[in-house]
């Protein structure tokens, strides 16, 4: 099979699961829960309910409801959600909201495979030494910790104690002290999404030439991005060690340590390429704890992104904000899912033609 | 050895041949017996719990009685009535004589008995009538025929198990891991007696202590002596004595019992106030010299009744040994015009003890200690019945999916494709949302509906290896057919990933319900439940860090137990890494 043949086979397969999400997603709202809250705001009069059953179809046989579902979410009608301060559509909050998030799960993402990686080679090429043991404790730790706990542990340690042991402390929350913004920039209205340029407020930071505003930003990332990152870390470490620990008993591997190449070179150069392939998969999946993490992480962090923004919306029983969010959530999965199945067809030919 | 070892199981063959004939004629027709049984109670079932679901819907919403319709009683229903066909089966089996029919059927059996415990109380009463059926019918054939035939049957199975035992000694991880996992069962089952408080319990004067306070209000036991009434009272005294046993079970703190009166002086008209004089005393009677020794008294006390009932109380301490005590209440009116009444009501406070709140308390003064160990009941309850469920639907899917194939493999795995396009927390959310209600229950259903297709998966990729091996061929050669060689020769080979996955899962579990508990999907406030506790816990985290501190660390240790064990189990079950060393 040609690469290209490959890369469309996978794409019309994640077809059928688009329809499968939207429609349990339409399923969800629509005949198990109530549609109508989803079009309802605390300023609608009760008068004006039956025109939005008339007007978005409710009173319509299920068949057509559906239709009408899939109509709306094409033209870019996901409802209103009113649990943010003011009657917004969906889609342009999660427009607004979306970098954060993506930059926080960047940065976890960069954690987990900048400190995974190393760790889980050093877990493997000391198997069942006081590092291994360290090393495997670490990573199962990670995958049972509480995510919100954790955060909050981070918090009372990095940001209260330190604070109160005269330490340099890192910050509580947010994506940058906006007061700080506000006197370097001169511009009185703080980080938000009207002064921001590209929504990444390290990019951004750079893009306005204050170094110092980035610097800030890094370290307001600090903590949510390792926080996030710990159950990716843990899992990508798990998995380096045991594709590792495999990757070492091939035949290969006796060769060239055979051949009299140095340990260095038989762990990096011939070792490492392949093991590195089932790790690979795993960040990819990887994902989708993230963004479930970014639900609890944000909101102990008040991180303005998607997680915050869904945590208000459920206390507020905002159905359409609940509803786009989730649909959200699993459109990104399933494209970093398709990602990652066509990074790994181009890494190893063996799957494309098996 | 040859001669000798046909000579054996000659003998063998004629004990069993002669013990069928005996059950045979002992219980004529036994298995249309348990067949008839298994079936009736099954319909039995299937009607009652049909019947109480549409007497439920009328008087309730449909949606709080479908959840239970769907995964509760048919699944018992389906599995009393299999049983019973089954039985009928291996009945047929024992007449005609087959001698593996015995194990088989005792296996069947004992899932029966399990099946009615899970009915219910009512379910006790058939499930020992089966047991005692059960061990009446195969005990004698155990004992001649098929212990022998096991113990030769099992004794590859017994090496690896012993070997096995001897890879678990060497783990000390795993260990800690069976430990924790054991401790945190056992607290979660002994909750009531091991906990100072009850689970939603409050001393509102303990709030926000820390860890290691003792308790400012002491706890105590009560336990009533006497009670009295009386009409109409004249105008000359009266009194009301008694004697009171203190046992040695009652002294067993260092705080001595207290015998309080509680005496309710009621004006019964409104013409005039009454006023009332009333003296207390408790002593001993040395019954040698009929002295009276450690006499405790309240003095005279005098009580005025307007037009109201007046409480009068008094509490008088004894020594803090056991013995008996002679109480006496003397009461007066000292000036009356109207008729009035007394009523008292005596009671021994004993067992007094001011309790320390180990772990501190939370902000409106419930002891940490206590309710960590309550919510150990609560969250394992949800995380175990979800995996089960889980466990058991995606299994028989998963396995049906892989050994037919076809159309309904690609639509099952279509399916789970579906379900894996979203992430866990966020689906069930979805769903909880969708429901309405928040509450563990519902937290329980959404994850159960969240988590089944890993099993089916596991199980399909599991069986779509097995089922092309030799043996399963072997099976179907000889006749066997589709569910005997599923049900007894493939799924007990796919049990192994399933258990490692299931033991891994209820710590995951653990911490998405903790989770969507957090986020504000659980109980009402001040359920006693990990992960809200968490939650209210995070508003006080700056200046009292132990109400967040501890019922995530109880959560960390619960999930690193689990995880450990599954770990654990899937290096020492991998026949790759079994014999390495």
């Amino acid at each position: 099979m040609k690469l290209r043949d490959f890369i469309l086979r996978r794409i019309i397969l994640a077809v059928p699961v688009v329809f499968g999400v939207l429609t349990i997603t339409w399923f969800l709202s629509y005949v198990v829960g109530n549609p109508v809250a989803m079009f309802i705001t605390e300023r609608t009069s009760p008068a004006a309910i039956p025109g939005i059953i008339r007007e978005h179809g409710f009173d319509q046989p299920l068949v057509i409801q559906y239709f009408l579902y899939l109509r709306s979410l094409l033209i870019g009608d996901w409802g209103t959600s009113y649990s943010t301060g003011g009657d917004r559509p969906v889609l342009e909050i999660i427009a607004r909201k979306f970098p954060a998030t993506i930059e926080l799960a960047i940065v976890a993402m960069i954690f987990a495979v900048v400190l995974g990686i190393p760790l889980g080679i050093l877990s493997a090429t000391r198997k069942d030494k006081p590092a291994d043991h360290v090393t495997r404790v670490f990573s199962l730790a990670g995958v049972s910790m509480p995510i919100f706990w954790f955060a909050l542990m981070l918090k009372y340690v990095f940001f209260y104690q330190f604070s109160v042991w005269g330490l340099p402390y890192l910050p509580n929350g947010d994506r940058i002290d906006n007061e700080l913004w506000k006197a370097v920039l001169n511009n009185g209205v703080g980080y938000d999404y009207t002064t921001s340029i590209t929504g990444f407020v390290l990019v951004d930071s750079l893009l306005y030439g204050q170094p110092f505003l980035f610097w800030n930003a890094v370290l307001h990332l600090i903590m949510p991005g390792f926080c996030l990152g710990y159950l990716t870390l843990a899992i990508v470490t798990r998995m380096m060690r045991s594709s590792m620990l495999e990757v070492m008993k091939e035949d290969y591997i006796t060769l060239a340590r055979s051949k009299g190449l140095t340990e260095r070179i038989v762990v990096y150069r011939h070792a490492l390429r392949n093991a590195l392939i089932p790790t690979v998969t795993v960040i990819g999946l990887a994902f989708g704890g993230l963004m479930t993490g970014a639900v609890l992480t944000e909101t102990i962090f008040n991180w303005p992104g998607l997680g915050r923004w869904a945590t208000g919306a459920i206390l507020a029983s905002d159905m359409a904000a609940i509803n786009g969010f989730v649909l959200l959530v699993a459109l990104v999965f399933v494209s970093a899912n398709l990602i990652v199945d066509l990074a790994y067809g181009t890494l190893d030919p063996r799957i494309r033609f098996g | 050895m040859t001669v000798k070892g046909s000579n054996g199981n000659n003998q063998g063959e004629q004990e069993s041949t002669h013990l069928q004939g005996l059950v045979h004629s002992v219980f004529p027709r036994f298995h249309i017996v348990l067949c008839l049984v298994a079936i009736f109670l099954g319909v039995a079932y299937i009607v009652g719990n049909f019947v109480g679901w549409v007497m439920h819907s009328f008087a309730h919403e449909i949606g709080f009685a479908l959840p239970s319709l769907l995964i509760g009683w048919p699944f018992q229903a389906l599995l009393l009535i299999v049983i019973g066909y089954m039985n009928f089966k291996v009945g047929k089996a024992i007449s005609k004589g087959e001698a593996q029919a015995y194990s088989s059927s005792l296996y069947m059996n004992i899932i029966t008995v399990v099946i009615l415990l899970t009915i219910g109380p009512l379910g006790l009463l058939p499930a020992i009538a089966f047991f005692i059926l059960m061990l009446a019918l195969f005990a004698p054939s155990v004992k001649s025929y098929w212990y022998k035939e096991f113990r030769e049957d099992m004794g590859p199975r017994s090496k690896e198990l012993k070997f096995s035992l001897h890879l678990l000694r060497r783990s000390p991880l795993v260990i800690a891991g069976i430990v924790i996992v054991a401790v945190y069962f056992s607290i979660a089952l002994l909750a009531p007696w091991i906990t100072p408080y009850g689970a939603t319990e409050r001393v509102w004067a303990d709030a926000k202590l820390p860890p290691g306070t003792p308790s400012g209000e002491a706890k105590v036991s009560t336990r009533l002596i006497s009670s009295n009434y009386s009409l109409d009272i004249g105008l000359y005294p009266d009194y009301y004595h008694g004697e009171i046993q203190i046992s040695a079970g009652e002294v067993a703190t260092s705080i001595p019992p207290i015998i309080a009166f509680s005496i309710y002086v009621r004006n019964t008209s409104l013409d005039s106030p009454v006023v009332v004089l009333i003296h207390t005393a408790v002593y001993r009677l040395d019954l040698t010299t009929f002295d009276t020794l450690d006499w405790g008294q309240r003095d005279p006390y005098l009580v005025s009744a307007g037009n109201k009932t007046t409480l009068f109380r008094s509490n008088i301490v004894v020594n803090n040994t056991p013995s008996t005590y002679v109480w006496v209440v003397w009461y007066t009116a000292s000036t009356k015009t109207t008729p009035w009444m007394v009523e008292m009501i005596l009671n021994l406070k004993y067992n007094q003890y001011y309790p320390i709140h180990y772990w501190g308390t939370d902000e409106s003064g419930g002891d940490m200690f206590s309710r960590i160990i309550w919510a150990a009941g609560v969250d394992l309850r949800v995380s175990l019945s979800v995996v089960f469920v889980a466990l058991a639907s995606g299994a028989v899917i998963g396995a049906a999916s892989g050994y037919f194939g076809g159309a309904l493999d690609e639509i099952v795995m279509r399916i789970t494709d579906i379900f894996f396009a979203f992430p866990g927390l966020i689906l069930a959310m979805a769903i909880v949302m969708a429901l309405g209600t928040r509450n563990l229950d519902n937290i329980a259903y959404a994850l159960m509906i969240t988590w089944w297709p890993t099993y089916a998966r596991l199980v399909r990729g599991q069986v779509l290896s097995e089922r092309e091996k030799l043996y399963v061929e072997a099976a179907r050669s000889v006749g066997a057919s589709d569910t005997r060689i599923l049900v007894s020769h493939i799924i007990p080979n796919t049990v192994q990933p399933l258990i490692v996955q299931a033991t891994m899962d209820t710590g995951g579990v653990l911490l998405t319900a903790a989770g969507l508990s957090f986020i504000g999907f659980g109980s009402a406030a001040g359920t006693a439940e990990w992960g809200l506790m968490i939650s209210t816990g995070q508003y006080y985290l700056l200046n009292y860090p132990w109400m967040a501190m501890i019922p995530g660390l109880a959560i960390l240790f619960a999930a690193l137990a689990f995880n450990l064990v599954g770990d654990g189990i899937r290096d020492i079950m991998d026949p790759k890494i079994r014999r390495r060393g």
